[in-house]
């Protein structure tokens, strides 16, 4: 009865110590997982096939890369490529690409998968702003851009007589009120004359009209003499000619090319206008000896 | 907008220089916040008698210079009529004024309009320089004009 008592006791104690030397075997490996070190944090090395593969093309140590390469293959000739084709967008990215472009962000040309590795996949599309490609129907646009990229729109001089302490009749001299003696060939003739051929002349995409109702001298003769009911008409027409200007500089204004048949340039032929979406204002792009041959 | 109603006023001479200030109002306030800053830079200068015509302007640095003179001529007729009118009695005040208000109008709707197809333009352009994209465009064309 005695020795089974001891036996029970040894046991028993056996057992328990079995089980704090668990517990504390559990507790031990626990703290040692909490707690990230060199050897087992998860932004570990690359394993040894990746960097083998890194290694092959470029035959060199592995370097901090930038964030890019960093995701799917980092040395196939896919990333090569798009690391380029960020490095050469035309959105102002600068040549750090890593610092700049987030990998799978919506949008960037990285965020389309991965192909596989030695697949001639075609280059992926860089993004083309919307406007263009409307512009790229524009053949002489195009033209024009390709030859001189730096090409842009001229500015206008604006009139002198837009200065308040410039006499209108002082300046040029052959301004006179409507009516009262206007030159024959004057631009108030020529205003007067598609003013009546055409009621819309301001919002008629020429470059002729264009020009007078910027200038002072036009507005003198056709709005400037004793108002009668086609002069209020004229000024009506040219408060809502500013209203529909102000309206087509919108932010959501898009600006297209559109063509026009014209034989100011010798025989006629398709003229190409820069316009806005609602075709109240438009542009020509070249002047005659600039037009292509083509 | 009311075109019938100014259509209105205009024939029935009660279109007076008020009204055209309250429109100048309208359009040169559009025209200064949708003007590019390298041209707002050069036109928004000092103000000498906005703020005292429109009580509810607060910021002169924010309007024309031209407006401002052109508000200081629009006053000056404004506050005696019968003086402008004995000046030149062939021509109603309004008349006067109306001319340069249009042509600096427009003037500056075609700046803005200018500007913003060069932006479009500066777009476009890096497009078709890289890669050859516009070469490769302008050839395909040739081949089928």
């Amino acid at each position: 009865m005695r020795r089974n008592w001891k036996k029970t006791a040894v046991i028993v104690a056996g057992t328990a110590a079995v089980v704090l030397a668990g517990a504390a075997l559990v507790r031990w490996r626990r703290q040692q997982r909490a707690i990230p070190t060199k050897d087992n944090s998860p932004v570990s090395e690359p394993t040894p096939a990746r960097r083998s593969n890194s290694d092959d093309v470029s035959g060199s140590k592995p370097s901090p890369r930038p964030h890019v390469e960093q995701r799917g293959e980092p040395g196939s000739q896919v990333a090569t490529e798009v690391r380029q084709d960020v490095a050469h967008a035309g959105s102002g990215t600068p040549a750090g690409i890593g610092a700049s472009v987030t990998p799978g962000a919506s949008g960037s040309p990285i965020a389309q998968p991965a192909p596989t590795i030695g697949a001639a996949q075609p280059r992926p599309a860089p993004p083309m702003p919307a406007l263009a490609q409307g512009l790229l129907q524009n053949e002489d646009l195009v033209h024009r851009l390709v030859v001189d990229p730096d090409f842009r729109l001229p500015h206008n001089t604006p009139d002198p007589l837009l200065d308040w302490s410039v006499p209108i009749e002082e300046a040029g001299g052959t301004t006179t009120a409507m009516g009262a003696g206007r030159t024959p060939h004057g631009d108030a003739e020529v205003a007067a004359a598609m003013i009546g051929a055409d009621p819309s002349l301001f919002s008629f995409p020429d470059t002729r009209s264009k020009a007078l109702r910027r200038s002072v001298k036009f507005w003198v003769a056709v709005i400037g003499g004793t108002p009668t009911r086609a002069t209020n008409h004229i000024i009506v027409d040219a408060i809502r000619g500013v209203q529909e200007g102000l309206a087509a500089l919108t932010p959501n204004n898009k600006v297209r090319g559109m063509s026009a048949w014209s034989s100011e340039c010798g025989p006629p032929r398709q003229l190409w206008f820069l316009c806005s979406k609602s075709e109240t204002t438009c542009t020509r792009l070249w002047t005659c000896h600039t037009l292509p041959t083509c | 907008m009311d075109l019938p109603h100014i259509t209105h006023l205009l024939e029935n001479d009660l279109y007076t220089a008020e009204l055209l200030l309250q429109l100048l109002q309208l359009f040169a306030g559009h025209i200064a916040s949708s003007e590019a800053p390298v041209h707002a830079q050069e036109t928004r200068v000092r103000l000498l008698s906005w703020p005292t015509v429109l009580p509810g302007v607060s910021d002169p640095q924010c309007l024309q210079a031209w407006i401002a003179a052109a508000v200081a001529a629009i006053n000056r007729i404004a506050g005696s009529p019968e003086v402008a009118a004995a000046a030149n009695p062939a021509r109603l005040p309004l008349r006067d004024l109306l001319p340069r208000v249009f042509a600096w109008l427009f003037t500056k709707i075609d700046e803005i309009r200018i500007d913003a197809a060069n932006f479009h333009l500066s777009v476009l352009a890096p497009y078709l320089v890289r890669d050859g994209h516009g070469a490769e465009y302008v050839l395909r064309r040739a081949l089928t004009c």
